[in-house]
């Protein structure tokens, strides 16, 4: 058996909404030693440790979300945008907000989550602009 | 530069008015031999189309001097999405921001692309300038059900006796040529694209010829050949080369398909050759086993027999309430041996509504072109045929099937009665007489003139290693001193009684005036 189904796995109890406390989490990961245990696999439980870090690493990213913008005078002005993606709810509001100053977009500013990008650059519309004069 | 343009372009920016969008995106987590593997991408679809953008830093003059990016979705599991690369594939680097596009893959389609090279993705690749796009279709459709589609009745003439007398092909119909290397496979769908130049300009086919895996060579000198000839006037050529990565090869097919079925749709009759598929095949397996689909036989994906009869599936005569326009396919397949019980022949042979098959024996024999008349099959091809066509070439078939059960016999021909002898004389003829020099096709009056001549037993007293000169003596008689029973047939499509009266006169006289052909004893 692959470690990192046993750290999905484990990940998942973990999460779960009776986990409230520290001891909650004690509690599950004996469990949890107890079934590799049982199964003959608690040589396994080192790969484990490692697969988990990489969940939590994964969730971590993908819970972040990044705000860039060209100027870092402007983040406030465009934090209301911000704000009204996650009131829309294409911005989960349990998400994590880093802000990113990148002046090749020109203007504007770009909200980037793990599988929806927010483009009110300048640099798109300009590159648009281009490809409609262009083509 | 022009002034008014600049200004115009200062306005356009002035104005411009940064809009936001919502796009889905996904990560290229792993990338490799043309195949990534992209992370996000939520609702992803099958063959949609996806862009590949740096997530770095990018001025904004890089990003306007880039070429973009494109790939296309072709496998959709549990956490990832995987996708081919058409372009570009040596600049796709971890992390890259993948979009969708929330279209599937289409080409550009047009009647500018006529005459011209263009790649698996509908592009120009000759030099000649961009084509003007009317519309775009998508490359993968459901081919037309019953109620859309109209029995096969019209014939496509390939110019090759053999082939148009005892194994039709009808407009609308799929007829597979199939042979080893070198057999002459290609050589029959370029003559049958040759011929279509004696077609009437309303009712000629637009002829696509898709070149799958070939090489750049080869296929140099088959549009120099079709330039040459003027078949470029009515043929466009698909280039998917050996060079080429294997979704382009993978692709090419479904382009042609796709640009025969813009023509079909506006009411006119395509035929479309796809050189060939079983190197189709091969490209599939390669993107099939990068894609981690578990191999079958020969280690071929599960689904190669759909990929082959959902393409095949698309040639079609349409119905008169959809404008009454054709596809007809040519598909062709390289066996091993002459190995037609190999996976790719068999599936393609069960697809297809018959085969021509080429013979490697028949080939070193000298026979050109090498159809073996007994492998080989048209099973709709003969309602289309014409009326002309059909009066002559029943009796070939009997009579050349009569001689290949005595061809064995041939060896102990002292000890045979006069009657076996004839029959064998008389079947060496008309084999001699289906033999035409490659790139030569005849038209389909004139085939109808030699098959007659053949079968009406003129031929009994030419030596057979003069077939040849009397056929080419033959078709001058008949040009200059009895065109009007050429025409006749060509108008009419028929051998009526009165025209079979004149043809029967104007053979006699040409026995007379030849007399020097006629010196063989039966």
């Amino acid at each position: 058996m692959k470690a990192s189904w046993y750290a999905e796995a484990l990940y998942g109890a973990l999460n779960e909404k009776s986990v409230k406390t520290e001891s909650d989490s004690k509690k599950v990961f004996s469990h949890f030693r107890k079934v590799l245990a049982s199964r003959g696999h608690e040589r396994l439980l080192p790969f484990v440790g490692r697969e988990l870090e990489k969940i939590l690493v994964r969730e971590k990213n993908n819970n972040e979300v990044l705000l860039v913008t060209a100027d870092g005078k402007n983040e406030s002005k465009w934090s209301h945008a911000y704000d009204h993606y996650e009131r829309e709810g294409i911005i989960k509001k349990s998400a994590t907000r880093r802000d990113v100053v990148d002046e090749t977009i020109v203007g504007g500013f770009q909200i980037r989550t793990k599988d929806t990008l927010i483009d009110g650059s300048y640099k798109k519309s300009l590159v648009e602009l281009y490809r409609k004069i262009t083509n | 530069m022009n002034t008014i343009l600049i200004e115009k372009i200062r306005k356009e920016i002035e104005a411009l008015e940064p809009a936001t969008s919502v796009e889905r995106i996904g990560t290229v987590v792993k990338a490799g031999d043309g195949i990534a593997e992209i992370d996000g991408l939520q609702n992803a679809m099958m063959a949609e189309m996806v862009v590949f953008e740096d997530a770095g830093k990018k001025h904004l003059k890089d990003t306007l001097d880039a070429e973009p990016i494109v790939g296309f979705v072709l496998n959709l599991e549990e956490d990832f999405v995987k996708a081919v690369i058409l372009s570009g594939a040596d600049r796709i680097v971890e992390g890259m921001i993948v979009k969708g596009t929330g279209k599937t893959l289409s080409i550009p389609v047009s009647n500018g692309m006529v005459g011209r090279v263009v790649n698996a993705l509908g592009e120009p690749i000759d030099g000649k300038g961009a084509i003007k796009e009317e519309g775009r279709m998508p490359i993968e459709r459901i081919a037309f059900g019953v109620i859309e589609r109209a029995g096969v009745d019209t014939p496509v003439h390939t110019g090759l006796k053999a082939v148009d007398s005892m194994i039709p092909i009808g407009r609308g119909q799929r007829e597979l040529i199939i042979g080893d290397r070198g057999t002459g496979k290609t050589a029959i769908a370029l003559d049958t694209i040759y011929n279509q130049i004696t077609e009437p300009k309303e009712t000629r086919p637009i002829c696509i010829y898709v070149a799958i895996g070939q090489k750049e060579s080869k296929i140099a000198r088959i549009v120099g050949d079709l330039e040459e000839r003027g078949a470029m006037a009515y043929t466009i050529v698909v280039v998917a080369g050996a060079s080429e990565a294997a979704a382009l090869q993978y692709l090419a097919p479904f382009t042609g398909a796709t640009i025969g079925e813009f023509f079909m749709l506006k009411g006119q009759d395509a035929l479309v050759v796809y050189d060939d598929l079983s190197k189709h095949a091969v490209a599939y397996r390669q993107m099939s086993l990068l894609l981690r689909r578990p191999p079958g036989r020969e280690a071929y994906p599960g689904d190669i027999f759909y990929l082959h009869s959902r393409l095949l599936e698309r040639a079609a005569k349409l119905s008169d309430k959809l404008g009454g326009g054709s596809l007809t396919a040519l598909p062709i397949i390289e066996t091993q041996q002459g190995d037609v019980s190999a996976y790719i022949p068999t599936n393609v042979i069960s697809i297809t509504d018959g085969q021509i098959f080429l013979d490697t024996d028949l080939f070193n024999k000298g026979m050109r072109p090498a159809v073996n008349v007994g492998l080989s099959v048209s099973r709709v091809g003969s309602a289309a045929q014409t009326k002309a066509m059909k009066k002559v070439a029943g009796k070939i078939r009997l009579e050349l099937a009569q001689f290949r059960e005595l061809e064995a016999f041939m060896q102990f021909a002292s000890d045979l009665d006069k009657e076996t002898k004839e029959r064998i004389e008389k079947g060496r003829r008309l084999s001699e007489l289906l033999k035409q020099t490659n790139g030569k096709p005849l038209s389909f009056e004139k085939e109808v003139i030699v098959i007659y001549a053949g079968i009406s037993g003129v031929i009994d007293k030419v030596k057979v290693e003069d077939m040849h000169l009397f056929e080419e003596k033959l078709s001058a008689y008949f040009d200059h001193h009895a065109s009007g029973i050429v025409e006749a047939i060509r108008t009419s499509h028929a051998l009526a009684e009165d025209t079979e009266k004149n043809l029967k006169a104007a053979l006699a006289d040409f026995v007379v005036t030849h007399h020097e052909l006629f010196i063989a004893h039966a």
